[in-house]
């Protein structure tokens, strides 16, 4: 895999660059697989980190027919604005406003950029938007001293839904995930802030004792201790 | 350098070079060869739906309902009082797809402004602040174009690509839309691609633009060029009170439209005298003395007539040109004026036409690629 030209470059490349991590393509994208061993990666993970997910390809779909055309398309669209369900192949289905959806694939699935490449062929009422977020996965059992520091939303009590708030002064999109084994918040941002959310979050998750750890942590099987 | 929230590069450090030589080392390059920019700074909205066209129409002071898909056009915002508050390009990507660029610093305020109109007229659009999402670099140059085909399959041909238009396909691989706009006054392009494309394809251009000797070129640079070209810089040459017509920006004005924002109070402006009027000037070749800075005042019978609005040496024409702001009667060709520059020392400076470069606009001919600036 060659991961020296990837088309696609996180907007916190130049920060990731300097934790000097051992890189994977995923989706077009030079992403760290892990930054120290595969076992402080595992235990971080656990207790508190801060993963880049700007790789994930995204895209929202506007306008008064995006609910029936989507549905039409046997994609699940939650009954309720901010509520949230999974995309069949993997990854994220937000409901961001009346008329508004919000679509991330995972790791390993398509269908976004699927929807991308079928651009041109958009029915009428229905609305293409390209999303370009920056993207972060905060984890770890200690997550939410990190977010008392730099967010007024309260996430100590479990919230089924998105919140859409400030962090450290950046209009942030934040979602509490709570199938995961620690609690997790995913942050989407305008990827122009990107640097200066990624450094101000590192910077509070390292006085915590957490660190930066790699999307291989999230990837089953790539990220195992070697025996 | 700080322009609004984000950080420019104001020139390209050039080994055993002055600041002032570096930047006219780039200027010279985009006049000569071919430069890029960073311009992804500019703001950038998507306007779509059924009632694009006629949304567009009201919100901007000139004629967009008729323009054609695949063509752009510059466009002029004004609040309801008539004063000038952003300006941009606006390109048709199909009957009810719109995208608008804005000024650097303007992109949250018009945002604001238009969803405030859309629900006070009711009128059926999507508007969606694309400013992050989309990176955008201008290449330019009469090199630009054969730069640009060896990276890409879009047919650049004149006739098939002309100026001002607006064209979307891939270029390195990278989606892109490009404006064949001339902010700089030379043969160029415009291309805005997706955010996380950006570095990708600067480098590709960098590395293509090699055999053509092709500079990067900062900010100062981009501002020289533009004033040669008269370019107006909106909340530079302009401040919380300028209209169109003491900016001399009537062209960009059609009055004989049914409704724009602002035209009301245009009306009412438009037959009143000027009380001062933006003009350019020049000081000669062989001026030695102080040089005007930005706001330095024009004096007139020994009462304040307006102030200096944009000023630099132009390495292009050799001689130092500007924008000010003066009395109506003063505003004739080769009349001439007085700026207090600074320990209020008075200089002589003469009106003159603008744009100082290319006034016929011949830079955006074919014949005009092959052609080098002497």
């Amino acid at each position: 895999m060659n991961t020296t030209d990837s088309i696609r470059r996180s907007p916190v490349h130049d920060c990731l660059q300097e934790l000097n991590p051992e890189w994977v393509e995923i989706h077009n994208m030079k992403v760290p697989l892990r930054f120290k061993d595969a076992a402080t990666g595992i235990y971080l993970k656990r207790e508190l980190s801060l993963c880049d997910l700007s790789c994930l390809p995204k895209l929202s779909v506007k306008g008064p027919e995006c609910l029936a055309w989507l549905t039409q398309g046997g994609i699940r669209v939650p009954d309720t604005v901010y509520g949230y369900s999974s995309l069949e192949e993997g990854g994220l289905v937000i409901r961001t406003d009346r008329h508004e959806v919000f679509l991330e694939d995972d790791p390993a699935s398509h269908r976004v950029s699927q929807f991308e490449r079928e651009l041109s062929s958009w029915p009428s009422g229905v609305h293409l938007v390209r999303r370009q977020d920056a993207s972060f996965q905060l984890t770890g059992f200690r997550s939410n001293a990190v977010l008392r520091e730099t967010c007024g939303v309260d996430f100590s009590q479990p919230l089924d839904a998105v919140v859409m708030t400030r962090v450290a002064g950046v209009s942030c999109m934040i979602l509490p995930l709570q199938a995961e084994e620690a609690p997790s918040f995913r942050f989407w941002l305008d990827p122009s802030y990107g640097s200066y959310l990624w450094k101000a979050l590192l910077e509070i998750v390292r006085d915590q004792g957490g660190d930066a750890i790699g999307l291989g942590a999230f990837i089953p099987g790539s990220d195992m201790p070697t025996q | 350098m700080h322009a609004g929230n984000w950080l420019r590069p104001e020139y390209y450090a050039a080994p055993g070079k002055t600041r002032r030589e570096a930047i006219a080392g780039e200027v010279a390059a985009v006049r000569q060869r071919v430069g890029l920019i960073d311009v992804g700074t500019l703001g950038k909205l998507e306007i779509s739906g059924p009632d694009a066209a006629a949304f567009i129409e009201r919100i901007y002071t000139g004629r967009l309902g008729k323009l054609q898909p695949g063509m752009t056009r510059y466009v002029l915002m004004c609040d309801e009082s008539g004063v000038i508050i952003d300006d941009g390009v606006a390109a048709r990507l199909d009957r009810d797809r719109f995208y608008v660029t804005t000024t650097t610093s303007g992109s949250d305020a018009v945002a604001r402004e238009m969803r405030r109109w859309a629900m006070v007229w009711g009128m059926k659009i999507v508007l969606v602040n694309v400013t992050g999402t989309y990176a955008a670099m201008n290449l330019a140059g009469p090199d630009s174009r054969r730069l640009l085909e060896s990276l890409t399959r879009i047919n650049l041909a004149p006739e098939r690509f002309p100026y001002l238009s607006v064209r979307e396909g891939e270029i390195a691989g990278v989606t892109a839309r490009m404006l064949r706009v001339g902010f700089v006054g030379e043969w160029g392009y415009e291309i805005h691609v997706p955010a996380d494309s950006a570095a990708w394809l600067w480098d590709r251009l960098r590395e293509a633009g090699r055999d053509f000797g092709i500079q990067p070129f900062g900010v100062e640079a981009q501002r020289i060029l533009r004033l040669e070209k008269g370019h107006v810089i909106i909340g530079q040459d302009t401040d919380g009170l300028t209209h169109p017509f003491e900016a001399g920006m009537h062209w960009a004005v059609k009055m004989n439209k049914p409704f724009f924002v602002g035209q009301r109070s245009l009306s009412i402006l438009s037959k009143k005298p000027l009380t001062r009027t933006l003009v350019g000037f020049s000081l000669p070749e062989s001026h030695a003395g102080p040089i005007p800075k930005e706001c330095h005042l024009v004096i007139h019978s020994g009462e304040i007539a307006g102030r200096v609005t944009s000023v630099t040496f132009s390495p292009t024409l050799g001689r130092v040109i500007g924008l000010a702001y003066v009395k109506p009667e003063q505003s004739k060709l080769g009349s001439s004026i007085e700026i207090r520059v600074d320990r209020a020392e008075m200089i002589r400076a003469t009106v003159v036409r603008t744009p100082f470069y290319d006034p016929e606009n011949q830079r955006q001919t074919p014949a005009a690629e092959l052609q080098e600036v002497s």
